[in-house]
């Protein structure tokens, strides 16, 4: 799309002066009359039996209204929805029933095992001390190799073990590669558990009006409507007298993508008190009952040659999915799969994954879902491949680079990439890093007994999700563009940005496209009463496939306005353009008419051309054709202090390529925070279960989040090669600095601490882990 | 919520008197970074608070020629920003400027991480590098103790029941001696997995006529590494490493998580010595 | 969590066992100990108030002595709760002669669950040491005065 006036500027965000001046509203700002605030009690233990729950004190405390256990509401609730749990894609799985509050057994560290609605949300906390469970602890396990040792306690017992599923993808001739091999370089690879933590932790407020027979719906969630849908299955009644609000919804990171417990709890509250209530969980219950990221432990095998040419890939892995399954979680693996051949041409690979059910909480998408993983593994082998047989980690890359004319390119996974030019944003990068002079100075500090690494990361990632073909109910995207009689161009989109920034990117697109003032226009999203059916944000596909629904609709409105322009200003169609915001005949701009003026003709109805209809509001839904697949390169250059093992990120060098751009400082703004949370899990974050299956990092006292004083400048620049999947040619760039950082990191400081010998890590890269192996040679 | 008493005096005699009381029922507020937090956990209940906030004169921080003040009640960052201490006692502000985050040096103050002694905050290294008497107000009047007597074990301090902390002082150092302080944060927390603080006085010939190392982060309570200053005393900074290794001598217990074993605090503690101590012999000289 | 310590006894290993297993002396020396009352056998019903720096709490709970081999050995089961969380700790006590006094080794395992197990994570260790640290330098404080009125 040609860089005009407002696409492709640097427009601040406009979602902006709101959220900085406190004037935004969350789920917790919402204040109805005659609210409950709800109080949710959470199991201590990882694995027990209930063989009781007497409420008496709890009910009996002044302020309280109710208090709901799980077997008050197993018979009005339905279970926690998984949508990937088809046998045929899931050998063997196992679909336990996931209630809203446990009952007869608890299974992780704060399942919800009963909720309390009192006046005041302290009084609804206290009454939870005063609610008696006696719990008959039983073992607990804490990894997918605990779950499947012999002997160990079954987690739920309608089966006789924990295994969960399994998952296999396999692409070429994975033997004969492998025969044809001369090595095979083999590593464990592990990706830690994570928690996403966004800044607002979740919350819902829920409000049934009787007369209406209506259940309002709050919830910090990025998926409204496909949480319309559930929560009215969940609490059996009719979607259409149920509406789901997303108001301004702070982070998610993939945690709101996702239908809990609290969300049909609470709604079912509100009916059946006759009052609404509120949930706003704190950030100890967020670290225990929202979803976590990764987790996933495996061997990788590549096959290859002596030059560095990769012939074949084996993964063979464990996913620790903990207790239940929430929305997505057995699909967040495949999406490893998919993307295992990375930025490379070998197309023999072959995954074979079993997933265990644990005492913990399930993971599901967390940024990057099912990609890191894939990601990390492959970049981090390239470098081992390089270890192994003493080449340039860039060499190697570079000879199994797939090729700028090779695009659209089909992997061993069966996948389309669908453009490409992985040299270019290698060399790029490589010239701002000033690559040959980093590698002699890293050579002169080496003398002087001191360890710099330089690690790269050349990613392709996998965005735009859909098509509904791989997506089943959440591949498309809708918008609803309409103008009102006095120009006014409102927006409604089936997506749900929640720091994603798309009020301005998209109001940049419809600013050129309609040719009308940026302040004039309006996105609404988030609210299921006004907006058409859509599927929401996530797998960076708000823009790549949302924005494409957009500008379908937009050109309806277009050529409806352009029709009435002609017609106004007696000429034809295809001679009208827009000058200075004004639709005129090619040449005479000084009879041009702005939107404003032509919407109050289509409103007035009176001078519209013969068989027009009167108003100015057009839809469009859009599938699109396939994924998007950016890529791009990343360098990063670390000193690894030789005393401590502490590692100080000295550059930071992002190439990215998310196809066209519409707003630069919204993409660098992506970017940012995307390397910050890939860094985070290559030096700092890890969720950890003790044995007893207690979570010891349950608050950011021990759970260590990125900071800025960790980072220096960051380098950034892109490269820009189309998408050919939609009309704009973008691609994605919500996870693309996640996905591209941690295998940067990662290389850096084990090239770093090559003279000791080092070949792999695992992640986080904690002093105390470097430290000891320098001492150890 | 379980309801508790809050008192705010405005005065340290009022103060004093309502320590004591409520004795062991009460709980003293000064700039709230532990208390309020256990609190809002519901891992404290005290029955009644006692703020400080309000009482006068608690939150002055002086520079004299002869001594330093630090009111109880001085923010971290009152030290951190005060005009004259970077060149009176720059170990102060240093060691300031590395606790947690601006927020919390805008509102947590030095007495409060003093009497609360979590056994990896900065302060209690930087306070036995300078031999701090630590003023106490109780029933029976005023006393001072030497910070090396101070800190005793896993958040206890020689603080009695009914005593209050009053404030810091410290001898202004002379022209001829320097400090640092050198730690490594803790990733989450940015609590010192070790921390040391060391101060050197030097004589005519660049030797050190005096050496106080505090050490932070790795034994259940903040500690002076005796066996270090003794080691470099009469010493010139040739001897740091040396002296440096001693830097846990007689250390029977180690702090120990996830973050970080036991022996690798003890050997920070021994870098981070060495370092200490070689930065605050150039800043003397 | 492991936990293992050794402490001295300024008695004799007779002595020292006979102080160690003695429920009124356990309430004495134990920190924060309310209540300690014999239930049935070798098994005591507990109350604490325990809690390290700010954080405080009340937890009930039993203590049961067993596999009782005076003067050498014997087991020590802790499984208290209250609203701050729960403990659960088994430990083997040893006992042998060091001169005139005796040495007190223990070894064993520690379950800390609930909010304290969530926040509180750095303290777990040096917690648990301080708390065992207390309870064995009071019987010796114990052992001593006794000694002291003979």
């Amino acid at each position: 799309m040609p860089v005009s006036k407002s696409v492709g500027a640097r427009i601040k965000r406009r979602e902006d002066p709101r959220l900085i001046q406190g004037l935004a509203h969350y789920v917790d700002d919402i204040k109805l009359p005659n609210l409950l605030h709800v109080a949710i009690l959470r199991s201590p233990y990882a694995h027990a039996r209930i063989n009781g729950i007497n409420t008496d004190a709890a009910q009996n405390l002044s302020g309280v209204k109710s208090v709901v256990t799980g077997d008050d509401v197993k018979d009005v609730i339905g279970g926690i929805p998984c949508a990937a749990t088809d046998p045929e894609g899931f050998p063997g799985i196992k679909v336990p029933h996931h209630p809203v509050l446990a009952t007869g057994k608890v299974r992780f560290v704060g399942e919800p095992i009963a909720a309390v609605a009192a006046t005041d949300a302290y009084i609804a906390q206290d009454a939870l001390d005063l609610i008696e469970v006696d719990y008959e602890p039983l073992d607990a396990i804490n990894s997918a190799d605990a779950a499947f040792a012999d002997g160990a306690p079954v987690i739920h017992e309608d089966w006789d073990d924990n295994m969960a599923f399994t998952w296999s993808i396999a692409g070429g001739d994975v033997d004969a590669a492998f025969a044809e091999a001369d090595q095979v370089v083999s590593q464990r690879i592990d990706h830690q558990r994570l928690v996403p933590n966004p800044m607002e932790t979740r919350g819902v407020v829920a409000q049934y009006l009787p007369g209406k027979d209506q259940l309002n719906l709050w919830s910090s969630t990025q998926i409204p409507h496909l949480l319309r849908t559930q929560i009215s299955v969940m609490l059996s009644m009719a979607e259409n007298h149920v509406r789901v609000i997303a108001p301004e919804v702070g982070g998610g990171f993939g945690c709101k993508l996702n239908v809990y417990a609290e969300e049909a709890l609470l709604g079912h509250m509100a009916k059946y008190l006759g009052q609404p209530v509120k949930w706003i969980e704190g950030r100890r219950e967020n670290f225990l009952h929202t979803i976590h990221g990764r987790d996933q432990t495996g061997d990788v095998e590549l096959a290859v040659k002596n030059d560095g040419t990769i012939l074949g890939l084996k993964y063979t892995v464990s996913a620790d999915v903990g207790a239940y399954y929430q929305l997505l979680t057995p699909a967040i693996p495949t999406l490893t799969g998919l993307m295992l051949c990375g930025s490379y041409t070998f197309k023999n690979v072959e995954m074979n994954l079993k997933a265990a059910f644990t005492n913990k909480m399930a993971t599901d998408a967390y940024r990057g879902a099912g990609r890191p993983e894939a990601t990390y593994l492959i970049e981090r082998m390239i470098d081992v491949v390089a270890h192994d047989l003493d080449l340039d980690p860039l060499e190697v890359r570079r000879k199994n680079f797939i090729g700028k004319d090779a695009f659209p390119y089909e992997t061993g996974t069966a996948v389309a990439y669908d453009s490409g030019d992985y040299t270019a944003a290698l060399d790029k990068a490589l010239k701002i890093a000033d690559y040959e002079a980093l590698r002699e100075q890293q050579a002169e500090l080496r003398e002087e007994g001191r360890y710099l690494g330089i690690g790269f990361s050349t990613y392709v990632e996998i965005c735009g999700m859909g098509p509904s073909a791989a997506m089943p109910a959440g591949g498309w995207e809708s918008s609803t563009v309409r103008v009102d009689p006095t120009g006014k161009v409102t927006v409604l989109t089936g997506v749900s940005p929640h720091g994603q920034g798309q009020e301005t990117t998209f109001a940049q697109l419809i600013a050129d496209g309609l040719g009308v003032d940026i302040d004039d226009i309006r996105i609404i999203h988030g609210d299921t009463d006004t907006v058409q059916y859509g599927i929401g944000t996530f797998g960076s596909r708000a823009t790549a496939v949302g924005g494409t629904a957009m500008v379908h609709a937009m050109g309806k409105v277009k050529d409806k306005v352009v029709d009435i322009a002609a017609h106004l200003l007696e000429s034809n169609p295809q001679d009208i353009v827009i000058e200075d915001n004004k639709y005129c005949v090619r040449g005479a701009p000084e009879s041009g008419l702005t939107l404003g003026e032509i919407a109050m003709v289509a409103h007035v109805g009176v001078e519209l051309p013969e068989g027009t209809e009167p108003g100015l509001a057009e839809s469009h839904f859009f599938e699109p054709p396939n994924f998007t697949y950016p890529f791009g390169t990343h360098i990063a250059v670390v000193e690894v202090d030789a005393d401590t093992g502490e590692v100080e990120i000295q550059r930071y060098i992002a190439v990215d390529d998310c196809g066209n751009i519409i707003n630069p400082l919204i993409v660098e703004g992506q970017v940012h925070g995307g390397i910050a949370q890939g860094v985070g899990q290559a030096l700092y974050e890890e969720a950890i279960y003790d044995e007893s299956g207690q979570m010891i990092t349950g608050s950011f006292m021990d759970y260590a989040l990125p900071k800025a004083h960790n980072f220096p400048r960051f380098e950034l620049a892109n490269t820009v090669t189309p998408s050919p999947v939609n009309p704009m040619g973008v691609k994605g760039v919500g996870e693309a600095g996640t996905i591209g950082s941690t295998p940067a990191i990662a290389n850096a400081v084990i090239d770093a601490l090559k003279p000791f010998g080092v070949r792999h890590i695992d992640l986080p890269l904690r002093p105390e882990k470097l430290w000891k192996l320098m001492q150890e040679t | 919520m379980t309801p508790f008493d809050y008192h705010a005096p405005k005065t340290l005699r009022s103060a004093m008197r309502l320590v004591q009381e409520f004795g062991d029922d009460a709980k003293v507020l000064a700039g709230g970074h532990s208390l309020i937090p256990s609190m809002k956990l519901r891992l404290a209940a005290p029955s009644v608070v006692i703020d400080l906030g309000g009482v006068a004169g608690l939150k002055r921080v002086t520079a004299g020629n002869e001594t330093i003040t630090i009111g109880a009640l001085a923010t971290h960052y009152a030290v951190e920003s005060h005009r004259l201490l970077p060149s009176k006692c720059s170990l102060l502000p240093e060691t300031a400027a590395e606790i947690g985050d601006a927020q919390v040096r805008n509102r947590g103050t030095v007495g409060g991480s003093i009497a609360h002694a979590d056994p990896a905050a900065d302060w209690p290294a930087t306070m036995l590098a300078l031999d701090a008497q630590i003023d106490i107000a109780g029933p029976d009047g005023e006393r001072a103790v030497a910070a090396s007597d101070f800190f005793v074990d896993l958040f206890i301090t020689d603080l009695q029941p009914g005593e209050v902390l009053t404030g810091i002082r410290i001898a202004t150092p002379p022209e001829n001696s320097g400090g640092a302080y050198v730690k490594m944060r803790q990733s989450a927390s940015g609590f010192a997995l070790a921390g040391v603080a060391a101060h050197v006085t030097l004589d005519d010939a660049g030797n050190c006529a005096s050496v106080a190392v505090g050490v932070t982060g790795v034994a259940p309570a903040a500690y002076r590494a005796d066996a270090v200053e003794d080691a470099l005393v009469g010493q010139g900074i040739d001897a740091v490493a040396d002296a440096a290794a001693h830097a846990t001598d007689g250390v029977e217990e180690f702090q120990e998580d996830h973050h970080a074993s036991g022996d690798y605090r003890a050997h920070l503690a021994r870098v981070f010595a060495q370092r200490a101590l070689s930065q605050a012999i150039e800043r003397a000289a | 969590m492991k936990l293992t310590g050794t402490h001295t006894i300024g008695a004799t290993v007779e002595r020292a066992f006979e102080l160690l297993i003695d429920p009124e002396v356990l309430a004495r020396c134990m920190p924060g100990c309310d209540k300690l009352e014999h239930r049935s056998d070798g098994v005591y019903d507990m109350a604490v108030s325990a809690g390290i720096g700010p954080v405080r709490g009340k937890y009930t709970g039993s203590v049961t002595l067993s596999d009782i081999q005076p003067p050498e050995r014997y087991t020590m089961v802790v499984d208290i709760k209250g609203t701050t969380g729960f403990v659960k700790g088994e430990g083997i006590v040893e006992l042998a002669p060091d001169g005139e006094n005796t040495r007190i080794t223990f070894e064993g395992d520690v379950q800390i669950g609930g909010p304290i197990a969530a926040v509180g994570q750095r303290m777990h260790a040096s917690a648990a040491r301080l708390m065992t640290r207390q309870l064995f330098g009071a019987i010796d404080a114990e052992a001593r005065a006794s000694e002291d009125e003979i």
